[in-house]
């Protein structure tokens, strides 16, 4: 079939072009078309559920909200989990959904039960689905500025302008606003005079609710004409507030403005933004899942080009994180690799072809193998990102390979039938036929064995899963484009291109060089043969002995090039306190002179994406390009220096990266490699079982980073009603509670409607009347005798320490012990500490451990890959079985594997890497190449034996001279490609080479001890024909 | 071939012996991951850094490169949940410190010393101690006695912290208080009481008519009656002076009525505030009609029986009425300023601004500057708020009951910043696995190589 195929192709060249000039095309397009963005996206497949509930606690929204949520969302379809987090105003329901199944066949299951859901919960508090993105959504943030504009109207021109247009733009999932005020009618009212005027707060609230409706009363008709009839009730401004009328006395009535104030500020706020020490408004667009993250920024980019001619001319929008960069920086990475690659294997393989458009035959193949892998990643769907075009990366060297053997065979063949050509006994074409037919089976066994022992990288699961799963695919996909091409597209192009005066080998001082040397060391090794195994047994065992030194890890980090600077303070943190920190940090941070721009942010952006609490910053430092750095600074010393000059006390300074951290925030599992999950029905008793934890599990070697979630921390002051007392007074608990919550905390009672602008009007006690612990207790509760009753005489006024953030996990209140280890092996950390942790921890009746983390991903994938590879290597084994039916000469073919591996440890030794899943995965590409010389000398020494008789010792050393002689070349060819083709990334300094150098290092360390293949194939082969030879004299 | 069998025989010896000596140097360090010593940084307890690589070099502390302290390894203390005699009932991390204590400078270079701010004192031992994040465990009798029980924390910031937290500083001293009652009234129009008084003038004047009377019953009655209205007028709010000065006058106060050039204004003082309203007390009248302007008035009476309604007290307040603007019925805000009194009797007593304290639920601290950047969280009791004429403004104070003396300076901004530091835990970047990976490699950068440090030219 391969040789019907080649024919075809051979005979019918135009058809060959015209399909590949279509496949350019059709590439180029994919390219442009394919969802770009930095790095995979790592997160659960999670759904989550917001709900805004205002100036609730936590505790309050955990009961009333969180709960009953996550107990009736249960029982979706394809949920592994569901975790919550309540904390002050807002609940947060994620639901961690099986990686298989789809996002929005998830969503709208989720929309199912949420109908029903939303019965149990405390009227007017309404969930609703957080936008389709993922952490990693959220690729650009920008400030509204101008000059001498108060922050209200920014915000204003931000919420009902800038955020509507930019959400229209495809892509956009959600624009949220961060920063600023939102404008609010407040009116102030005081008690003291509503005590006077005898008005209750409820009469205020109805008052204001009724006075702001517009109506509609159809049409009449008045001649030949209809008129719409219209009822102008809306309030508009200060004035129509003041003259609401709340009650009368004796005919004279009593305005809004007889009882308190009414003005314009700002609305009660979770979040500030703040640049350089000054506050703004600014936003966050947040792009759609699975979108092109560079098309969606570069249609917002240019809808904010359209939008700033439609601003005051002063309004300006800034942005201050643009994923584009980070794109760009990590494409260019790739690009520079992808190109230097090129270059390099041109000019290695050139000067040993010594044939320019042999070389040009063979790296014609390279772009058309990476224009089919992208047109079949695109519809595939697998996105193009750091890991899925590293995969093209680390193949390179392997993909010219087919070419090189078929460019290779087809130059030897021409050679050798060129008196042939001359007298026409045959035609050019039939002799490139017959050379590519002759290796067309082996270059498909090659690359059937290249591809099958990737196979296991498929199998990995969750995170790492979704990290290597583009790599495999687009690595398996490039390899089965390449040989593809080398069946079809290169026999075509040798006829075009292989043309002229031709070399003969010999000919080439190079190749002379070569062949010359081999002879040598080949003769030497197969007269001194125990004595030459001993090298690469020692290699092998030498590597044994330094793998336990080489550390390890999950994946090594991936440098997004910019800052964020998340210094965390106590959860008792107030808004001011907090601002005030952040404006000290971003003057001393702008003051380095290698930062451009520093914009901080306390709290949340109005998302459901940013659960960040208001005591936790997140301060984007972008730093100016490199090249106006000081001398001799690096972005680790530059944070460390920033860090030190950041020492304020009381400050956990965390040092960060934007995207990484989003992940982070987002990602509700553990993310330390150990976890103890304590469960329980009651917060202060979980907290204390997981402090007793910590310090049970402080004694176990090789616990490092412990750290207990502290739950409790957020100051309350509590109401506790009397219920003896307002019985008294005729009260029930609903009135007293109102009295609290809108004279305390204040209600929006009614919205405005001013043209496309919306404002909320809330009603709340003057200032300086709710200020104070003390003023609290003043606040007046109205009986329905008509008296009104301070409320310390209806409610004793508790301090208490409560949680400033509720956890939980399918319906269980729960807290994290979290912990990293080092310096052993994680199981057995694990089976010690738990077993530890059960004698010294009494845990009481209800509450229950659970020991939970990365390390389960690292087992999973250990087992995995522990039973994927030996399979995936058998089957290779087969392969090369099927080609050469004998146990032993594949056994001498697989010699390769050990000794390429130790070789690859080697290296990650002297580099100083650790191991991590991407340096396996490494390892994993390394085995499926390490074969294919052994493969090609074998089945030469095959052909070799074949055709000639041997008879003594010395005819078996020369027939395997002649045959090592006649394969070294290709041999050569191929493996020094890979070798060069990965150098580049080794010296590669660019966004994204820290994760490519540790898939490469496996592959160039075991590529370069793999020559050792070179001599001992041939070495144990002929040792078996001189046995086989002895035993027949003998 | 010569040269060849050589190099082979080179690389196999060289493999062979590079493979011996990186198994032996394994079997070593596995031993040294046994020893108990470590060094760790005062400021951060979860740097923890090996003997052996504190003697290769790394002598400072990653985070703030303070010179890094010893430490032994303790093996995790089994809690006394019930604290036994000789505890006395605290609890401390129990460190003694040879030499100067490196956390507070105390202590002499050879004497051992107990750290105040290591054995941590307190009767709650879920927490672990604030210094180094040893869990606690009871305090020997001995160890707790010396110890002042109010510190609750031990703080030392070095100049360029104390700089960037913006600390401020205020002394306790000795001052009057004042603390403000808010609450309403109107302008009397009383008729009840108007009759009521006249009726006891009526009264007076029958029995002073009566006095020479020879039948004792008359006078009896009369005094019954003189009695009797002198209660009524008293449950209708006048205090005993008032009504002596009624007798004396001999007029009833038909100010009660229409407006005179003094006015009565009826104030509701609540309950819980009672106790801050003496007789004779000035307060500050203001009338809703007559925004801005203010009226002066003396507490003339408080009605001796409380209005179960309201859970409050009529307090009789005699205001000058200049024009006769406050007109009967009239509803004025009422600001009585009243002295606090110590419950000792002492009219000054030292005080602490509101801001210093910070109070945390269940205790209320205030940090005591030291010097030298060292601040001690000290529990302190209190009165009530009020406000204090000092430091040149009206500003809201407490007045100190316990725990701070006059002359101590206290922080009273950065206070709570001060205090976080003394709560932080060290694990905290353990939540940001992308967090823990930055400071890994520039840990690990730092192993290889020192930092060589770089000219800064900001200034903060």
């Amino acid at each position: 079939m391969i040789n019907r195929l080649i024919s075809y192709c051979l005979r019918t060249p135009f058809v060959v072009f015209v399909i590949y000039g279509c496949l350019f095309f059709w590439g180029l397009w994919a390219i442009s078309n394919i969802p770009v963005d930095a790095i995979p996206d790592i997160g659960e497949k999670q759904v989550i559920i917001y709900t805004d509930w205002q100036g609730r606690s936590a505790k309050d929204v955990e009961d009333q909200v969180t709960y009953p949520l996550s107990v009736a969302l249960r029982g979706v379809p394809g949920v592994k989990t569901i975790r919550a987090a309540s904390a002050f105003g807002f609940s947060e329901v994620y639901l961690i959904f099986h990686d298989k199944i789809d996002y929005y066949w998830a969503r709208s299951r989720v929309l199912e039960k949420l109908s029903i859901a939303a019965t149990r919960l405390p009227p007017g508090v309404i969930p609703v689905l957080g936008p389709d993105a993922t952490g990693l959504g959220q690729v650009y943030w920008y400030t509204v500025e101008g000059k001498g504009r108060s922050l209200d109207e920014l915000r204003s021109i931000q919420d009902w302008f800038i955020r509507y247009q930019l959400n229209s733009v495809e892509g956009v999932s959600e624009v949220a606003t961060v920063g600023g005020f939102l404008r609010q009618y407040q009116i102030d009212v005081d008690p003291n005079k509503m005590l006077a005027h005898k008005i209750a707060l409820s009469h205020v609230l109805e008052a204001v609710k009724k006075s702001n409706i517009d109506i509609g009363a159809k049409v009449i008709e008045s001649g030949a004409m209809e008129y719409i009839v219209r009822g102008l009730g809306f309030i508009k401004s200060v004035d129509d507030i003041e003259n609401i009328a709340v009650g009368y006395e004796n005919g004279t009535p009593v305005y809004i403005k007889n009882i308190g104030v009414v003005q314009v500020g700002p609305e009660f706020r979770r979040g500030v933004l703040d640049k350089e020490g000054k506050e703004v408004v600014g936003g966050v667009v947040i792009m759609r899942y699975g979108q092109n993250a560079m098309q969606v920024i570069h249609r917002v980019k240019e809808k904010i080009k359209e939008l700033e001619k439609g601003l005051p001319s002063d309004v300006r929008i800034i942005s201050f994180y643009d994923r584009t960069d980070l794109i760009h920086r990590t494409l260019g990475t790739l690009k520079e690799a992808l190109i230097l690659e090129l270059i390099i294997t041109m000019a290695v393989v050139v000067p040993f072809l010594a044939h320019i458009w042999a070389g040009i035959a063979i790296c014609l193949a390279l772009p058309f193998s990476v224009f089919v892998a992208f047109i079949a990643m695109y519809y595939l769907k697998v996105d193009s990102n750091i890991m899925s075009l590293s995969g093209i990366a680390i193949a390179i060297g392997t993909l010219v390979d087919m070419g090189i053997i078929m460019t290779e065979n087809a130059y030897r063949n021409l050679l050798l039938f060129a008196d042939d050509i001359k007298n026409k006994v045959k035609t050019r074409m039939e002799v490139i036929f017959n050379a590519a037919s002759e290796v067309g089976s082996a270059v498909m066994t090659a690359i059937l064995t290249t591809v099958v022992s990737f196979f296991p990288v498929f199998a990995l699961e969750s995170q790492e899963g979704k990290l290597f799963h583009p790599l495999a695919w687009t690595k398996t996909l490039a390899l089965l484009a390449s040989v593809v091409i080398a069946l079809t597209l290169t026999p075509v192009l040798c006829l075009y291109f292989v043309k002229g005066k031709l070399k003969a080998p010999e000919e080439n001082p190079l190749v002379r060089k070569l062949h010359h040397l081999y002879e040598r060391i080949l003769r030497w090794v197969l007269n001194n043969r125990k004595k030459f195994l001993l090298l690469p047994a020692s290699v092998l065992l030498g590597s044994l002995a330094v793998a336990p030194f080489i550390g390890r890890e999950f994946m090594p980090p991936f440098d997004e090039g910019s800052i964020l600077f998340m210094p965390v303070m106590q959860p008792a943190t107030s808004l001011t306190e907090a601002h005030r920190i952040l404006q000290i940090q971003d003057t001393i941070l702008k003051t380095f002179p290698e930062v451009e721009m520093v914009v901080g942010k306390i709290g949340r952006a109005e998302t459901a994406t940013d659960p960040a609490p208001i005591e936790m910053f997140e301060t984007i430092v972008t730093l100016k390009p490199k090249n106006l750095w000081r001398k001799g600074v690096t972005k680790d010393k530059l944070i460390q220096e920033m860090n030190s000059s950041l020492q304020i006390p009381g400050v956990s300074n965390i040092w960060t990266q934007p995207i990484i951290n989003r992940i982070d925030m987002l990602a509700t599992g553990i993310r330390t490699s150990v976890g103890v999950k304590v469960f329980g029905p009651d917060l202060g008793k979980i907290q204390e079982i997981s402090q007793e934890v910590e310090s049970v599990v402080k004694g176990v070697r090789g616990a490092t980073d412990l750290y207990s979630e502290k739950i409790l921390g957020k100051p309350y002051i509590e109401f506790k009603i009397k219920r003896d007392q307002i019985a008294r007074y005729g009260l029930t608990i609903a009135d007293v509670q109102e009295v609290i919550e809108m004279g305390i905390g204040g209600e929006n009672v009614t919205t405005t409607v001013e043209g496309r602008e919306r404002y909320p009007v809330r009603v709340r006690y003057l200032r300086e009347l709710r200020d104070s612990p003390d003023a609290l207790s003043r606040v007046f509760v109205p009986t329905p005798g008509g008296a009104q009753v301070p409320i310390t005489q209806l409610a004793d006024i508790y301090f208490v320490t409560g949680p400033a953030m509720i956890n939980s996990e399918n319906g269980l209140l729960r807290a994290y012990v979290l912990m990293n280890v080092r310096g052993r092996d994680m199981v057995g950390f694990v089976e010690e500490a738990s077993k530890a942790v059960k004698e010294k921890v009494k845990v009481p009746e209800g509450y229950f451990l659970q020991w939970s983390g990365q390390f389960e991903n690292q087992v999973r994938a250990k087992k995995k890959l522990i039973v994927l590879v030996p399979i995936s290597l058998l089957i290779n084994f087969m392969l090369i079985y099927m080609n050469f039916r004998s146990i032993i000469k594949s056994a001498f073919i697989f010699t390769a594997i050990p000794v390429t591996l130790s070789g690859g440890i080697w290296l990650l030794y002297f580099m100083g890497f650790n191991f991590s899943v991407a340096v396996w995965v490494g390892f994993i590409a390394l085995f499926g190449v390490a074969v294919d010389d052994g493969v090609l000398i074998t089945t030469y020494l095959d052909d070799t034996f074949k055709a000639r008789k041997v008879k003594t010792r010395d005819d078996v050393i020369e027939a395997t001279v002649h045959a090592g002689l006649g394969r070294i070349r290709p041999a050569f060819l191929t493996t020094i490609t890979t070798i060069v083709a990965l150098l580049p990334i080794m010296f590669l300094k660019g966004t994204g080479s820290e994760i490519m150098k540790p898939m490469a290092i496996p592959s160039l360390g075991g590529m370069v001890i793999e020559m050792i293949t070179w001599f001992i194939v041939p070495c144990l082969y002929s040792w078996r024909e001189e046995r086989k030879l002895l035993k027949k004299g003998g | 071939m010569r040269g060849n069998k050589r190099f082979f025989f080179a690389i196999i010896i060289f493999g062979l012996t590079l493979g011996l000596i990186v198994s032996g140097g394994c079997a070593k360090k596995t031993e040294e991951t046994h020893g108990t010593k470590y060094w760790t940084c005062g400021m951060h307890p979860s740097v923890r850094v090996s003997d052996a690589e504190y003697k290769s070099g790394k002598k400072n502390c990653p985070i703030c490169n303070m010179p890094l302290i010893p430490a032994e390894e303790e093996k995790p203390e089994t809690r006394v949940q019930k604290p036994e005699e000789k505890t006395e009932g605290y609890y401390g991390c129990g460190v003694k410190e040879e030499g100067h204590c490196p956390h507070c400078d105390e202590g002499k270079p050879d004497a051992k010393c107990v750290c105040g701010g290591h054995s941590f004192v307190t009767t709650d031992n879920k927490m672990n101690c604030p210094v180094c994040g040893r869990a606690l465990k009871a305090l020997a009798k001995g160890d707790a006695a010396g110890i002042d029980k109010s510190i609750v924390a031990r703080v030392k910031l070095n100049k360029n912290q104390v700089e960037l937290a913006g600390v401020r500083t205020e002394q306790v001293v000795r001052s009057h208080l004042t603390k403000i009652i808010r609450t309403v009234g109107r302008i009397a129009f009383d008729p009840e009481l108007a009759v009521a008084q006249e009726e006891f003038l009526i009264a007076l004047e029958t029995r002073q008519k009566v006095a020479n009377s020879p039948d004792q019953d008359v006078i009896r009655r009369a005094d019954d009656i003189v009695a009797k209205s002198r209660i009524r007028i008293r449950l209708l709010g006048m205090g005993d002076d008032e009504i002596l000065e009624l007798e004396a006058k001999g007029a009833s106060q038909t100010n009660l009525l229409l407006p005179e050039d003094k006015a009565w204004v009826y104030a509701e003082v609540y309950e819980y505030e009672l106790g801050w309203i003496k007789l004779g007390q000035d307060v500050k009248i203001k009338a809703v009609a007559y925004p801005g302007e203010e009226f002066k008035g003396v507490i003339k009476s408080i009605s001796p029986v409380l209005n179960p309604n309201t859970r409050s007290s009529k307090v009789r307040i005699e205001a000058a009425n200049p024009d006769k603007k406050l007109k009967p019925e009239m509803y004025v805000d009422i600001e009585i300023e009243s002295m606090y009194i110590a419950p000792d009797g002492s009219h000054e007593i030292p005080i602490v601004p509101k801001e210093a304290i910070i109070d945390t639920g269940t205790r209320k601290l205030a940090y005591v500057d030291m010097g030298g950047g060292q601040y001690i969280g000290k529990e302190v009791s209190m009165g009530p708020e009020a406000m204090s004429n000092i430091w040149g403004r009206d500003t809201k104070v407490y007045p100190v009951l316990g725990g701070l003396k006059e002359g101590d300076i206290v922080v009273t901004r950065g206070n709570f910043l001060i205090d976080s530091q003394s709560q932080l835990t060290g694990g905290m970047s353990a939540l940001w696995s992308g967090a823990t990976e930055i400071k890994q490699r520039t840990e690990d950068r730092e192993q290889k190589t020192e930092i060589e440090p770089v000219e800064t030219k900001h200034k903060h």
